[in-house]
């Protein structure tokens, strides 16, 4: 069985090392040679994905261990890139979160869960399961 | 990123360039409330350069918008061709709340109108 490579990084719940997740991603962008509107839609997924552990990963979320894995896999007409984020936050399931309605006036409206419907738009998979206490979700991209 | 601004003929120019991710946002997040916050105020908001649109960033543009509405004021976007943003903000809804044009003298006259 073809063995890809993994890269991994943990960083901690805060603005900080979320900036220096995005440094480590777009290096891997580079790296890994994936096309800039893939690239662009995963930096935006991952960043979306952290602020919302952060935001919304309950009270004992801070500054705990986010670990991060990136594997791009060729496969027969395409590659395809996974980024896998691991937090200790509230279970939050992304593919059961449904977007709330927009309103028609500016007044009515609530901001807030843009966040997942831009995961949702810009990933071309999403796979979530609970483990051993933990979110575990990927995001995947596909390209030629 | 970067936050500036200059009033002239009775509008607010507000430029954001550069990634307007969540740490971003959150770092320029008082000194947009600010400059937001004025009675009646006619408001340019030019994110043409913003290289990078989170939904902080996008929320950032949603509370002040409302809070400047409510002190009788008006907020519109400047995009010019910043396809990237553009399509954010459509895909997300917003750009149908909070008036956006790739022309700057529609944007000012939208805001004046």
């Amino acid at each position: 069985m073809l063995k890809h490579p993994v890269e991994t990084i943990n960083i901690k719940a805060n603005l900080i090392d979320i900036g220096v997740a995005n440094h480590w991603l777009i290096a891997l962008f580079e790296q890994y040679h994936v096309p800039s509107n893939k690239a662009i839609a995963l930096d935006h997924c991952l960043d979306e994905v952290l602020m919302n552990i952060l935001m919304h990963g309950g009270p004992e979320v801070k500054d705990s261990r986010i670990s991060l894995s990136f594997c791009s896999k060729d496969l027969v007409n395409s590659t395809e890139v996974n980024l896998t984020i691991t937090d200790s936050g509230i279970p939050f399931n992304p593919l059961k979160f449904t977007p709330k309605e927009l309103p028609k006036t500016l007044d009515e409206l609530v901001p807030g869960g843009l966040g997942v419907v831009i995961i949702q738009e810009m990933s071309d998979r999403l796979e979530y399961e609970r483990k051993d206490g933990k979110n575990v979700l990927t995001l995947t991209v596909h390209f030629p | 990123m970067a936050i500036n601004f200059n009033d002239a003929d009775s509008i607010r120019y507000v430029v954001i360039d550069g990634r307007l991710d969540g740490p971003e946002s959150d770092a320029i997040g008082i000194k947009f409330s600010v400059l937001s916050n004025f009675e009646g105020g006619r408001m340019v908001v030019d994110i043409s350069k913003v290289t990078f649109l989170a939904s902080l960033g996008i929320r950032l543009l949603v509370v002040n918008a409302k809070n400047l509405k409510a002190h009788g004021g008006r907020m519109v976007l400047f995009v010019g061709d910043n396809e990237a943003v553009a399509s954010n903000l459509e895909t997300t809804g917003i750009s149908a709340l909070i008036p956006m044009f790739t022309s700057l003298s529609e944007a000012n006259q939208a805001s004046l109108a």
